[in-house]
């Protein structure tokens, strides 16, 4: 049978009792957290901006829409189970939210455009031509289905085999392919004014 | 003409690309090698998507700004995540608490409008009923008048919160209890018969410390006078 034996309580039980143990413990789960995400971050940084850049072609409204989609990232990364997964998750954060800018942005996008048609062109006809394009090709995109358009994005984005975008998107090869094909084809068809101005670089 | 068969697919043809194998794009690639008109409409779809993809990937592969991971590291040092999560638990808990008055205010307001249907049913019925007893239930509804309390406070000497309370009562517009129909009818009867006999409900309301202690005349009670007693012996009958 054993003995009991009264001892006082140790410091460790004591800060256990106060809940400094508590706050300890979990300051450091805190900060091991932010080291795992900042190792993370410069890789990932430059994919938010890109995507959010493809969708809302505006440099300064995609930093907006990146940082954001980083935070929410940050936010919600303790409960990303599979941490292999971070790039896709992060990549489907930021097209969210680029998307929803664009929506929100749209009135005032369109003002814009409306003035830049304004604006007087001094330089060449070229330039006028590819401003012309873009602006139709731009519509054209925000005109596509947004799993057609984030394969298309992915896909133009250096560094990105189509491998890796169909193991990004949890897609298998084929639909990475044939969703491209699709939205490449979408595009052509709607800007076929463009054809007799284009020519192949 | 027989080129027109391969114009709808000559744009499919640019967009699956030279390396891909495909059946129908063989088909046009082959045609377009014969024919110098659709070779020429095949040239220019190639060189369209090749202005789509040369933009897409200029768009795509712009420089990233100096500076963004370093002010979003400066946006996260602000932004500390433990009182992001407070202040989460603080909304959620101000939603929770904004819904269940929204749900208390809704039960409160459907309980109201049912209990105001209630009294314009009852009342109802008690309009329909005071058509057969006229004189029962104008006693009954018919708030007690000041004078009226007065005066049953100097016959009765009641104390004066009792009365209040009653005259209170019966200045009510909106009745204390609910009750049915047929008990309301009852109820009905027993005010009617009080009424005809208010001495004895208001003797019945008085408290008991404040009634009236009965006084008892002295009672006189004479003594007992007996009668003389005589004690004869039984006559005895004749002996035998």
């Amino acid at each position: 049978m054993q003995e009991l034996a009264l001892t006082q309580p140790t410091s460790a039980v004591k800060a256990a009792w106060s809940g400094d143990a508590d706050s300890d413990g979990k300051a450091a789960a805190t900060a091991a957290l932010r080291r795992e995400f900042e190792e993370r971050l410069a890789e990932c940084g430059p994919l938010a901006f890109r995507i959010a850049r493809g969708v809302l072609r505006n440099s300064a409204d995609a930093e907006d829409v990146a940082q954001e989609a980083l935070l929410r990232a940050y936010r919600r990364f303790e409960r990303l189970r599979d941490r292999t997964r971070f790039r896709a998750w992060l990549v489907r954060i930021a097209f969210r939210l680029a998307l929803d800018r664009a929506r929100s942005s749209n009135r005032r996008e369109l003002r814009e455009t409306q003035w830049a048609r304004q604006r007087p062109q001094d330089s060449t006809e070229d330039l006028a031509a590819s401003s012309e394009f873009e602006e139709h090709l731009a519509r054209a995109l925000n005109e596509l289905s947004p799993k057609l358009r984030l394969v298309l994005l992915l896909a133009a984005m250096e560094g990105h085999t189509l491998d890796e975008v169909a193991e990004m998107l949890h897609l298998t090869l084929g639909t990475v392919k044939s969703r491209l094909f699709d939205a490449r084809k979408k595009l052509a068809e709607k800007l076929q004014c463009h054809v007799k101005n284009t020519k192949p670089r | 003409m027989s080129c027109e068969k391969y114009k709808a697919a000559l744009i499919e043809a640019a967009a699956i690309g030279e390396d891909a194998a495909s059946d129908a794009s063989a088909a046009v690639r082959a045609h377009a090698e014969s024919c110098p008109s659709c070779a020429a409409d095949l040239a220019q779809q190639r060189s369209l998507l090749a202005a789509i993809d040369t933009n897409l990937a200029r768009t795509m592969n712009a420089p990233i700004p100096a500076a963004m991971l370093q002010r979003f590291e400066a946006r996260l040092a602000l932004k500390e995540p433990s009182r992001s999560l407070n202040l989460s638990w603080l909304y959620a808990g101000v939603a929770l608490a904004t819904a269940a008055a929204m749900i208390l205010f809704a039960l409160s307001h459907q309980r109201a409008h049912k209990s105001n249907s209630q009294i314009a049913t009852l009342a109802q019925t008690a309009k329909s009923t005071s058509d057969h007893r006229p004189e029962i239930m104008t006693a009954i509804l018919q708030p007690a008048s000041p004078e009226e309390i007065r005066r049953d406070r100097e016959q009765h000497r009641l104390p004066t919160a009792h009365i209040a309370s009653a005259s209170t009562t019966l200045m009510r517009s909106e009745p204390e209890v609910l009750v049915p129909p047929d008990e309301q009818m009852a109820l009905d009867r027993f005010v009617a018969g009080g009424n005809a006999r208010r001495e004895f409900v208001v003797a019945l309301a008085t408290p008991v410390h404040q009634a009236v202690a009965p006084s008892f005349k002295d009672l006189e009670i004479p003594d007992i006078t007996t009668a003389e007693i005589v004690i004869q012996p039984i006559a005895t009958e004749t002996r035998r």
